[in-house]
Formats: structure tokens, C-alpha cells, sequence
């Protein structure tokens, strides 16, 4: 092996880390998103719930945030 | 570098991104219509049982996969086509130690390796993400990991053709005059030992997408070695009517005998070959999307490159820590990067 071949395998490695690292960026962020984004929100079936309660019973904006 | 290039690399990276992303915004959009929140459900890693017994064997590659599954599949394919006399007499000693080192050895070094990305290097460096996203949907999981890991193999794949200084760690998997089921396993190790859809499955399977990952592995493991094998088992769907639409989805959605041999010819200049293109492993898909794929439905004639010289195996195997003694050979200490006459551009 010589300076060169260490070079040429260095920047090869350079690549897979590149091609690697994009999709598991991409993936992993949106269903940390997902999570995250759903988790906070009320889903339209817990929506619909709260319209047929009683208003004394419907959560307040400031309620359903917390 | 030319403007129209840069632009074309432009698209390509930006096609790339949308596509990655589009299986983890279907599944959002599903979830946020039905209402579901699976991360706040209790979940348990699903096991494979069928009391139906004709099932059993086909459930049993599925269950030991990772044990004899698909050496199993392997093994029989070969067995196939040595009956059938698909080798001729072009598989001679330096080609069957090529082979058969190729199809033993990552077997032997690279499970440890990527055991200890896995079980070590992922908790060292993520620790308390372990199955961080093991509420993902099974099916969802099966579309993510699946286009994951194919997408990043086809852009592995084509980079190791369109860049030069990455040609010789690909050019093992081309040497060969002849297909058969032994050419998907024949690299370059250092090739194998760096691919990198091998590491982004691995690390979602860290992250909780196991149990999905095990599923596309058989099924591209699968297609990835019918499509190298030398029996040609896609000919009845381009030439019997009824099977002929189906054959249509088929050659434009996975890797098939045709499209891919068409990717292993030693010339593009018969209309049939396509050794520029027809990147895509599982699936074709890719190479319609990117530009890059060529249906004809015909096999060519002659596989391999023109410029072979029987490199010695060891070179193949392992260049650039073993170089080939054949002057003025790509492999060689003082031949060149590439030959322009066996690259992709």
C-alpha cells in the first residue's frame, strides 16, 4: 500500500460516510417529526370527541396545548 | 466542473431527498387522518407463525435468515446452473478462487463488523435511542427501510461507475465473461466492507425498524441473486401473452435476468447492453426515475470487460492492498485509474 492508496481509500470512505449519512439524516428526522408533530397536536378523532362534549367539557386552546 | 453537470447533480440529489423522505410523509399523513399515535400504544416485536404446512419451509428462510436462508437459496441456484451447464468452460481455477473467496469471506468478517456497528459502535455513539421508533407501522417500516436501503445502493452503485477513482473497487463485480448467482457476491472486499445501505439499515434497525429490515433483506437478497443468475426465469413473462402485462410491471419495478445481464455486458453497441446504466439492485424503479435504464427484453451476447486480463484473484479480492503483477493492468501498481473504454461516462 502505498501514500497514494491510502488516499484514494480515504476519500472512497469519505463517499460511503456521504451516502450513508444523508438518507439516515432524512429518516430519522421525519419520524422524530412525525412523533413530535402528532404527539403535540390533537388528532381529528379526539377533535371530533371533544365537539360532542358539553362545553364545560371541551378543552380550553390553553388546556389542549399542555 | 460544466454548469449542466452541476445542475444534473443538482436534481439528482434533490429527486434523492423527496423520495427518501416520501414513505415517512405518506405515513404521516396516514397517521394524522386516522387519528393513530402508535408511540403511545404498547407494541411488541411481531413473530413469524404459520400453522399451515406447506408454508413451513418458506417460513423457516424467513425465521433463520440470518443462519442458512439465503446461502440455502444460494447454494440451490448453483447447483441449477452447474446442472444446467450455464458456466461453460469460462470458470477456470483463477475465477473459481475469486468466487467462491468472495462468497465465503464477507460472510466470515463482515457479520462481525457490522455485529459491532450494531451492538456496539450505534449505543456508543446514539445511547437511549435503541428502538427510539419501534411504534413505526410494520408495512411503514417495510416502504421505509425498503426504499433506504435500495436508493442508497443504487447511488453506491452508480457513483462506483461514474466517479474514476472509485472504479477499481467495483470493477470485481464485472470482470467476469460469464453470469450466474456466484456474480452478486463477487466484490472487491473493501467495496463490500463499505457499503453503505449496509449501515443505514443497520442503524434503523438500532433505531427499532428490526423486525421490517429482516423482511426486505429476504426479499431484495432474493431478487439481487435472480437477477444475476444465468436462468433466465423472466423469459416466459416477455413471451406468453397472458403474462405479458405482468411482465411490464415487473422489468420497470425490480431487477430482473434482463435488465440486469444488460448491465454486466462487455459492450453497450448492440442495442442490448447497458453496462452505463441498469444500476438498480431490488428495484429498477430507480434507473427509469434517474435516466439511467434500458428495457429490451433481450440478453447479450457476452458478459465481462473487454480489457480483462485474468487478473490474479487476490488483486481482485483485495486491490489496492494486493495489486495485480500484469503491467499496464487498471490493478496493477503503475497502470492507470481507469480505462476509458470500460467506464460508465
Amino acid at each position: 500500500m502505498t501514500i497514494q492508496d491510502i488516499i484514494i481509500l480515504s476519500k472512497k470512505i469519505g463517499v460511503g460516510i456521504a451516502v450513508f449519512l444523508i438518507p439516515t439524516l432524512i429518516i430519522s428526522s421525519g419520524l422524530w417529526a412525525t412523533q413530535v408533530y402528532l404527539t403535540d397536536k390533537h388528532s381529528p378523532k379526539v377533535a371530533s370527541e371533544a365537539a360532542h362534549k358539553k362545553p364545560c367539557e371541551a378543552p380550553t386552546r390553553a388546556q389542549s396545548n399542555n | 466542473m460544466e454548469k449542466e453537470k452541476k445542475l444534473k447533480i443538482a436534481k439528482n440529489l434533490l429527486a434523492s431527498v423527496f423520495i427518501y423522505a416520501l414513505p415517512v410523509v405518506l405515513m404521516f399523513l396516514w397517521l394524522y387522518a386516522t387519528g393513530q399515535k402508535p408511540w403511545e400504544e404498547a407494541f411488541a416485536t411481531p413473530q413469524i407463525n404459520t400453522s399451515t404446512e406447506w408454508l413451513q419451509p418458506i417460513v423457516a428462510i424467513f425465521n433463520h435468515l440470518n443462519t442458512w436462508g439465503l446461502t440455502a437459496l444460494v447454494l440451490l441456484l448453483g447447483v441449477a446452473e452447474f446442472a444446467l451447464g450455464l458456466y461453460d468452460r469460462r470458470w477456470d481455477t483463477n475465477e473459481k478462487i475469486l468466487d467462491t473467496a468472495c462468497f465465503i469471506i464477507p460472510k466470515l468478517i463482515l457479520a462481525p463488523i457490522t455485529a459491532y456497528f450494531g451492538l456496539k459502535f450505534l449505543p456508543y455513539a446514539l445511547p437511549e435511542l435503541q428502538n427510539i421508533f419501534a411504534w413505526v407501522p410494520f408495512w411503514w417500516g417495510f416502504a421505509i427501510i425498503a426504499v433506504a436501503d435500495d436508493l442508497t445502493q443504487y447511488w453506491y452503485h452508480r457513483l462506483h461507475h461514474e466517479v474514476p477513482f472509485l472504479w477499481r473497487f467495483h470493477r470485481t463485480h464485472h470482470s467476469a465473461p460469464y453470469m450466474g448467482m456466484a456474480m452478486a457476491g463477487r466484490q472487491n472486499i473493501i467495496y463490500t466492507f463499505f457499503f453503505s445501505q449496509i449501515y443505514v439499515t443497520a442503524t434503523m434497525v438500532y433505531l427499532g425498524l428490526g423486525f421490517p429490515a429482516l423482511f426486505v433483506r429476504v426479499i431484495k437478497s432474493t431478487i439481487t441473486t435472480l437477477a444475476h443468475s444465468s436462468i433466465k426465469w423472466d423469459k416466459p413473462f416477455y413471451e406468453i401473452s397472458f403474462l405479458k402485462p405482468i411482465g411490464w410491471v415487473l422489468e420497470r419495478l425490480i431487477s430482473t435476468p434482463a435488465t440486469h445481464h444488460a448491465h454486466h455486458a462487455d459492450t453497450a453497441d448492440d442495442g442490448i447492453g447497458n453496462y452505463k446504466g441498469n444500476f438498480g439492485n431490488m428495484f429498477f424503479l430507480w434507473d427509469l426515475i434517474f435516466g439511467t435504464g434500458i428495457i429490451s427484453r433481450k440478453y447479450p451476447k457476452s458478459y465481462g470487460i473487454k480489457t480483462y486480463q485474468q487478473e490474479e484473484w487476490y488483486a481482485q479480492l483485495a486491490w489496492p492492498i494486493f495489486k495485480s503483477k500484469i503491467e499496464g493492468n487498471e490493478l496493477a501498481a503503475t497502470g492507470p485509474e481507469v480505462n476509458k473504454a470500460e467506464f460508465a461516462l
